[in-house]
């Protein structure tokens, strides 16, 4: 179905729309926020369609797989197109009211959906190195985003972050040529397909050029040992945009890892990717949360605890090394990213309101928010016990499904790691809570622009009840999804033709195909 | 450079057509010869820091060069959109048959990189014109 690339399309023409509407800034952000509804209509729409027909792939140019670039829309892509959609609907009606002139000058809105251009397209495309293209697109969007203000703190800090990012994208154009010299080619359905065939040395050899995409993606992710640069660079986002970094962009490369080390990578050896993840999201959640509970302002805070968050989304990853658990894993990982990004965005920007309340975001200098602004207090509120892990709200059932599946692998001193950064996080939560918003206001009523801040955040947070007590749908099309990453049958047959013959996977990665035994291929 | 000085003038005259000619002649030669848009719109933009050497930024800095930029993107990105409207996948290519031409539409879309290359090396070179020493 060649309407999928509208995911990247629409973002592109608003890009290019916004830009040439930029002496007028408020047709400026009404086409913004009219591109990111619509668009958000479009995707729940293909999930829907793609949970009931399979995935739709649509080949760029006419070339055919798998030497075209393929877009590929199966149920994961599709759940994270929906979540990029619903966090950037929220941030679209948010920014109105926190951009200033100076930013709007620096063309906010057009790089604001660049960003959300490589976003889409990191999550549809079904080609390796055109997964490197998404990323240098998101990475250009984010640079500019983080700029717009150009003050002298975001000067700095941006400069780390381009150095690392920059690192980052020449060691997966070095791991591409390395995964390119030894299956032959970079469609993903095509390398599950290679891969699970492949044995002896060569297995082995793929095994080893694959941890340069693993660090990659781990850098992306931000898990330990490779988050140092995260804390420093999220706090000095532009207020309102930082609910869309906070949210998508480390789970960017959740979402690689999860496609590329769990779907295309199936030669035997590949466990030793997934282990090592294991074992470094232990350390991400525990560093993550110990970082969060010694800073005083609140976007640090926020930012130190997405660390120890994705610890729990790479914990999941890890589990599907063990392959009686392996789906399981996968699904609880992606109800934990669904639930995450809702969370986390709505955290950063009713941080953002908070600091509009009492003028500052260092702890010490707030508080009686409860007082001055009960509502987005409540908000506040609802999302720190979700993002704990306190029943009903969403996050209790995500690391309730994760714990769960861990102690089904009896892997009991990652779940004891998993409990205790919870206490921690809520521990962290509870000084935000009485520092910011407990306590008595003295001053004038806070202007009233906040209930109009807290008004599309108040979406999200419905999300997060929703996912809480209704979640039955949601974890049965995680689980499905889950279903369609460990055995991609779907998606091969989608991408490749129903010649592609698939089989389901005993240990990790056992695709057979005959039409490639019949042409002598690797 | 002296921005009045005759000799860069003179040679300007005759210098800034010229490149303008070879440009539109490798902006052809690109659909089955080494050249295309973006070389096209180097030159292009070459011609165009010819002119601010000779004739000084003040004319070249009424333009909103990043405006030709976005249109080129504009006329890129949309030239995909065609052959999805005959039901064709992103980006195909169609050939439009005007008389004895043959146009691919691909000619669009190398259109579209040439406006992008001059319109952010001229915004590049007004800007460091305009920088005060």
């Amino acid at each position: 179905m060649n309407a999928v690339v509208l995911v990247i399309l629409v973002p592109f023409l608003t890009a290019i729309g916004t830009a040439l509407l930029h002496d007028r800034p408020r047709a400026e952000s009404a086409l913004n926020a009219v591109s990111c509804l619509g668009l958000a209509a479009f995707v729940f729409w293909l999930l829907a369609k793609v949970d009931a027909d399979g995935p739709q792939v649509s080949m760029m140019g006419g070339y055919a797989a798998p030497y075209g670039i393929a877009f590929v829309a199966d149920r994961l892509s599709c759940i994270m197109l929906c979540l990029s959609m619903l966090v950037a609907s929220v941030v679209a009606l948010y920014v109105p009211w926190t951009v200033t002139p100076l930013q709007q000058s620096h063309f906010f809105y057009p790089l604001f959906q660049v960003l959300l251009l490589g976003v889409n397209w990191s999550f549809i495309t079904g080609d390796l190195f055109n997964l490197f293209v998404s990323y240098e697109v998101m990475l250009i969007g984010s640079y500019g985003v983080m700029m717009c203000g150009s003050s002298r703190q975001q000067v700095r800090q941006t400069l780390t972050y381009v150095a690392i990012n920059l690192l980052g994208g020449s060691l997966f154009v070095v791991g591409l040529g390395l995964v390119y010299s030894i299956v032959g080619t970079l469609n993903m359905a095509d390398i599950a397909v290679v891969t699970s065939r492949l044995a002896g040395p060569r297995a082995g050899m793929l095994t080893a050029a694959s941890m340069v995409l693993l660090a990659v993606f781990a850098l992306k992710a931000a898990a330990f040992p490779l988050f140092f640069w995260l804390p420093d660079s999220y706090p000095i986002v532009p207020l309102g945009v930082n609910g869309f970094f906070a949210g998508l962009l480390t789970k960017v490369g959740i979402y690689s890892l999860l496609r590329v080390f769990v779907m295309t990578f199936r030669q035997p050896g590949n466990e030793l990717a997934l282990q090592a993840l294991l074992v470094a999201s232990a350390f991400t959640m525990v560093v993550g949360v110990l970082g969060a509970l010694c800073q005083w302002e609140v976007r640090r805070v926020l930012s130190w605890h997405i660390i120890s968050q994705v610890g729990y989304m790479v914990m999941g990853i890890g589990l599907a090394a063990d392959a009686g658990i392996a789906t399981a894993a996968v699904a609880a990982t992606i109800f934990y990213v669904v639930h995450h990004i809702v969370v986390k965005a709505s955290l950063f920007l009713v941080g953002g309101i908070a600091e509009e309340i009492s003028g500052s975001g260092r702890l010490k200098e707030m508080g009686g928010i409860a007082l001055a602004a009960p509502g987005a207090a409540a908000l506040f509120f609802v999302s720190a016990l979700s993002l704990a892990g306190m029943p009903p709200f969403s996050g209790f059932l995500a690391k309730l499904v994760l714990v769960r599946t861990a102690l089904r692998g009896a892997h009991f001193w990652v779940v004891a790691a998993a409990v205790a950064t919870s206490f921690l996080t809520l521990l962290s939560m509870m000084k935000i809570w009485s520092y910011a918003f407990w306590g008595d206001w003295h001053d004038a009523p806070p202007r009233p622009l906040w209930r109009r801040m807290a008004a599309p955040v108040s979406v999200l947070v419905a999300t997060t009840v929703l996912l809480g007590l209704w979640a039955q749908p949601f974890l049965r099309i995680a689980s499905d999804a889950a279903r369609g990453i460990v055995d991609p049958v779907d998606y091969v047959h989608a991408v490749l033709g129903p010649e592609a013959s698939v089989e389901a996977r005993s240990g990790v990665g056992a695709i057979a195909s005959a039409h490639l035994a019949a042409e002598g291929r690797p | 450079m002296n921005a009045e000085s005759p000799i860069l003038r003179t040679v300007a005259r005759y210098a800034i057509p010229l490149t303008m000619l070879v440009a539109l002649r490798i902006f052809f030669q690109g659909h089955d010869l080494p050249g295309g848009g973006f070389i096209a719109g180097v030159l292009l933009a070459a011609a165009g820091a010819i002119h601010l050497l000779a004739s000084g930024v003040g004319g070249a800095a009424r333009v909103r060069w990043w405006r030709v930029a976005v249109l080129g993107l504009l006329v890129s990105v949309s030239n995909g959109i065609w052959p999805m409207l005959l039901g064709h996948p992103y980006m195909d290519n169609e050939f439009l048959h005007l008389g004895p031409i043959h146009l691919p539409t691909a000619t669009f879309f190398d259109l579209g990189v040439m406006l992008i290359v001059v319109g952010t090396l001229m915004t590049i070179f007004v800007e460091l014109s305009l920088e005060k020493r």
